[in-house]
């Protein structure tokens, strides 16, 4: 497989499935190296069940699609592991391991990806949290922090083992808008090192600032900024 | 007054960081309990076991001879006796007694208080020799066959032992034995399911750990490792405590009673320990695979 080329995200003819329900049909995108997009709708339009079939946390029932090189269709749960390896992922919800410290949550991941050299996974640790702007943290319990640094902790986590692609689910979902800025801020600056992004957001102010490529939720569809013409926001005229 | 102050903001924080951990102290106790529970009735078992052993090698056969044999021909009957494959063996000596019939009045005299020697004008008694019979040979069929086998030896007049009573004690060790054995297996299976409940409710409160650690691209085999190894070693040292708890309430059962002392069987009780070190480290391994595993497959929507 030519890597340089192909694109890091890659659905075809996808559907996604909650429980027996549909939830989204027909859905046809690629994300490309280094890309920035968002994705929107409203709550229960299927964004984060889409990300959850992204990172095969629901199981991709028809189509096929493929992402940072493994094809979804019928991925064993034994490979599930070393795809989350090859992206990162910034829950909205956190999922930081609530009994040890930042620095233990950071090595934990670090060493359950097969690293062994503890200086090494020192290093990396000090690396990715003077990135998010936390060094000072790492020998704090999550809880400890206030919502935004968790959210940045989850980030530096995201970015341990370099990803090809991060998903991200309303990251900014809870923060007030000068951390969310921030928060956002974060995410260009990784995106300008060659990572793509892929965001789900309800934030349009910041879509608005920083305008990019647009996926929207839709009735049971994806729309695609790209491709056809649409309002960011329910209920405000046709065209924009 | 500062320094309470901060005392007790350091206890809170303490407390917090507690939450939702892992309940150690709570598991080790209810497998350790469990374990204890085990291992007081393994002891019962094996007290019984000794007391049942006790009472079959007491049993004895009264060999009477006939009158007016040599020393010679005493001799090489006791040597055959104690060669006897039924015969009781303590520290390498067959229990082979002679009693002859002077000791035999004596006892009688003091038994009846009746001078009967000078009333008949000889002694009615017999020589006699008493086999204790091994416990393995206790058995009511086995000891009419050896009481034949006696009775055919050269220069013996008659063979005696409390053949009800033999039968009796046989009848009822078997029953007693019967049902130990049936409550031990309840128990057993009891301990287990309750371990099982313990370590599968102290993962419960871990199962948002789990799936968050599947998130972050965790193998499966990462993830359970450590809950494997903590539950292998929380039962490991719950069946240290459980077996040094049994030991310390052995000593003071022994040094309260002291008869106790007779059933006593070392060997046994140490195995009895070993065996509640592994059977606590087999069930803490096992259960807390299971429930992981559980954990690992089921899907967010099943954890809430």
């Amino acid at each position: 497989m030519d890597f340089s080329s192909s694109p890091v995200v890659s659905l075809r003819d996808v559907a996604v499935y909650q429980d027996v329900n549909t939830i989204l049909s027909n859905v046809n995108f690629d994300i490309e190296k280094g890309e920035f997009v968002y994705l929107v709708g409203r709550t229960g339009s299927g964004k984060s069940s889409l990300l959850k079939t992204l990172y095969s946390d629901l199981p991709l029932l028809s189509g096929n699609a493929a992402v940072a090189g493994f094809k979804l269709t019928k991925l064993p749960r034994s490979q599930v592991p070393y795809l989350r390896r090859k992206i990162g992922i910034i829950f909205q919800d956190f999922q930081l391991l609530f009994d040890r410290t930042v620095a233990e949550n950071l090595s934990f991941v670090l060493r359950a990806t097969g690293w062994k050299d503890k200086s090494k996974i020192k290093q990396r640790i000090s690396e990715v949290l003077m990135r998010v702007g936390l060094d000072a943290a790492a020998g704090k319990m999550p809880h400890q922090l206030s919502g935004g640094e968790q959210q940045r902790i989850v980030v530096a986590r995201a970015l341990l083992n370099e990803p090809v692609i991060l998903f991200a689910d309303e990251p900014t979902g809870n923060l007030d808008p000068v951390v969310a800025d921030g928060i956002m801020q974060l995410f260009l600056e990784i995106n300008n090192s060659g990572t793509a992004v892929l965001m789900a957001t309800h934030n349009y102010e910041i879509i608005n600032r920083y305008p990019r490529r647009v996926l929207k939720c839709e009735n049971g569809k994806v729309l695609d900024s790209q491709v056809e013409q649409f309002t960011l926001m329910n209920g405000f005229g046709n065209n924009s | 007054m500062q320094e309470a102050f901060v005392m007790a903001n350091q206890r809170k924080s303490i407390r917090k960081k507690k939450l939702g951990n892992y309940p150690h102290a709570m598991v080790v106790f209810s497998i350790t309990l469990a374990l204890f529970v085990i291992g007081v009735f393994g002891l019962l078992l094996i007290h019984a076991h000794t007391l049942s052993e006790n009472v079959k090698e007491s049993i004895e056969m009264q060999v009477y001879l006939d009158r007016d044999l040599s020393e010679v021909q005493l001799a090489r009957m006791q040597k055959s006796f104690a060669a006897k494959e039924y015969v009781a063996y303590k520290a390498d000596t067959a229990q082979v007694r002679f009693v002859s019939k002077d000791e035999a009045a004596k006892l009688l005299l003091n038994e009846t208080n009746e001078d009967f020697l000078t009333l008949l004008g000889e002694n009615p008694l017999r020589d006699a020799y008493v086999l204790r019979i091994d416990a393995d040979h206790a058995g009511t069929p086995e000891l009419k066959s050896i009481k034949l086998d006696l009775q055919d030896t050269d220069g013996v007049y008659e063979v005696q032992y409390v053949e009800s009573l033999i039968q009796s004690i046989n009848s009822n060790l078997q029953k007693i034995s019967i049902i130990l054995l049936g409550f031990a297996a309840i128990l057993v299976l009891v301990v287990i399911i309750l371990i099982n409940n313990t370590i599968k409710l102290a993962l419960y409160s871990q199962r948002f750990l789990i799936r968050s650690m599947q998130l972050v691209g965790a193998t499966s085999y990462f993830i359970q490792r450590p809950f494997l190894n903590r539950a292998t070693w929380q039962g490991i040292v719950s069946g240290l405590i459980a077996s040094a708890l049994l030991f310390a309430l052995m000593q003071y059962a022994y040094h309260e009673i002291t008869e106790l002392q007779l059933l006593r069987n070392d060997e046994q009780t140490y195995l009895l320990m070993g065996a509640l070190v592994v059977i606590g480290c087999v069930i803490g391994f096992l259960s807390s695979y299971r429930s992981v595993r559980k954990y690992l497959r089921m899907s967010l929507d099943e954890l809430y």
